[in-house]
């Protein structure tokens, strides 16, 4: 995504109108503030230190999960898109799993597994499992029977078709997939957040909802989207400099 | 050109129908032969064949090095085009690969990706990957068929150029007569699963793309064509 002065323009326009909706009195200003009290929340949770603190742990656990889900999604894709028995035996559960809504499993996670760090990363790392899993299955499926062809009339070798031809194919799959996985990680991260923790950009939200702080909420909110655009942006930029290769807007 | 390098005794290849139907076919050595027919009737699956890339019923003597030219150049998107060059390589060979550059005519686009390539670049890439090992068989199916008509005809005169520098026997399916006369030394047309007729190219070598518009030129293509039925 290009950020071009039209655009800015545009972000420009809606902080006015929010301004100004709030200025002239048109909203209850306690019920929803004006950008000047958020961005003031904002500097006042910055220089409390703990701003930073919740960024590094939200960050934390979704990269963690990420990680963990994303490793497993991966592997398991590409096991599955080269062997047609693990494909035809294990998809199907993996694809009843996947119907379940992510949020949903939250209840039983803290049950099992309680209110910790292990339970957040776990509803993490099943979220963007299955993103990451059908991406990398599809990407693999989908590789042109010709780059096959090739790979094994030019090389002899399993171990080079592998790590050549059977895993860059599907990258452009696997992009996107990620892609997905993050969004889909910010919003666990969010929900695991809310309830039994002690720290992190939910734990904030769901704090300053208790003492009905709405700046601090939006403030909250803002930086969380924030978040999520960044490292979307960040993933969006590191992918063009290793994979020149794939379309990624 | 005495002994054959390739020899196919009776192959038979069957999908949901029989598609080749006890074919034999010979090929001798640094010899260029093409092979032509309606859609269908098993030339893709003949080359498959004697690449080793499917099984058949019969028998397929072919040499152990390859070359394989698509229709589709099928190159790696993911790699440039010396990391395509270099595939079927088993060392990055850089005196190889700039040897490779200069035939293909392609110095400087080394780091380039396929993307960054015309249609015809493209494809004379695929067909130096197929060259790189040096095979001693180059099999090339409809190379040319997905190229504008421009870019076709170029791409002929300098196919007809570069088969005068290297020493392989080549077989190459074409849907164009034209194509398979300007470039071939025999031409083979199959019907139904098995070799119908074949035609030797009588004209000397190098040709000229102009040799098309000459009398004997088409006379011989008529004549393929109407083997087709």
């Amino acid at each position: 995504m290009k950020m071009n002065w039209k655009a800015l323009a545009f972000l420009a326009g809606m902080l006015a109108f929010w301004h100004g909706i709030v200025w002239m009195q048109l909203v209850n200003t306690a019920l929803f503030p004006g950008p000047f009290a958020v961005l003031e929340a904002g500097i006042s949770w910055f220089n409390s230190g703990i701003l930073l603190q919740d960024v590094g742990t939200s960050i934390w656990r979704l990269l963690t999960g990420l990680a963990i889900g994303g490793t497993l999604g991966i592997l398991l894709g590409l096991a599955m898109g080269r062997i047609f028995f693990l494909e035809e035996t294990a998809a199907p559960f993996f694809h009843i799993l996947r119907a379940f809504p992510p949020v949903a499993i939250i209840p039983l996670i803290i049950v099992w597994l309680g209110i910790g760090d292990i339970a957040k990363i776990f509803s993490i790392a099943f979220a963007v499992f299955f993103p990451l899993w059908i991406s990398t299955l599809i990407g693999v499926k989908s590789i042109p029977k010709e780059y096959l062809k090739v790979a094994t009339l030019f090389s002899k070798h399993p171990l080079k078709t592998l790590t050549r031809v059977v895993i860059p194919a599907p990258l452009p799959f696997l992009v996107s997939g990620v892609r997905i996985a993050i969004g889909m990680g910010f919003i666990m991260v969010f929900v695991s957040e809310l309830a039994g923790a002690s720290s992190g950009l939910g734990y904030f939200i769901a704090s300053a909802q208790i003492v009905y702080r709405v700046d601090q909420m939006m403030a909250g909110l803002i930086v969380l989207g924030l978040l999520s655009f960044l490292t979307d942006y960040l993933f969006v930029r590191v992918s063009q400099r290793l994979f020149p290769w794939v379309n990624v807007q | 050109m005495s002994h054959a390098l390739v020899s196919v005794k009776g192959l038979n290849v069957h999908f949901k129908e029989p598609v080749l139907k006890g074919l034999f076919l010979s090929v001798k050595k640094g010899e260029f032969v093409s092979i032509v027919g309606k859609s269908g009737v098993g030339k893709s699956t003949l080359l498959n064949a004697i690449s080793g890339l499917l099984k058949g019923e019969g028998e397929i003597h072919a040499p152990p090095t390859i070359g394989f030219v698509f229709q589709n150049h099928s190159l790696f998107p993911w790699m440039t085009v010396k990391e395509n060059l270099s595939f079927g390589l088993h060392e990055n060979d850089e005196k190889k690969i700039q040897e490779l550059m200069a035939l293909l005519e392609m110095q400087g686009k080394e780091n380039d990706y396929p993307t960054q390539l015309s249609g015809g670049q493209q494809q004379r890439v695929s067909l130096g990957r197929a060259l790189a090992t040096n095979p001693s068989l180059l099999l090339m199916d409809e190379p040319f068929s997905s190229l504008d008509g421009h870019t076709r005809l170029r791409m002929q005169e300098w196919m007809m150029n570069l088969i005068q520098k290297i020493d392989t026997t080549t077989i190459l399916v074409t849907h164009d007569v034209d194509e398979a006369i300007l470039l071939s030394d025999r031409i083979v047309v199959m019907k139904d699963g098995s070799i119908h007729s074949e035609h030797v190219v009588p004209f000397t070598k190098p040709r000229l793309n102009e040799i098309r518009y000459q009398q004997p030129f088409q006379e011989l293509k008529k004549k393929i064509i109407e083997s087709y039925d």
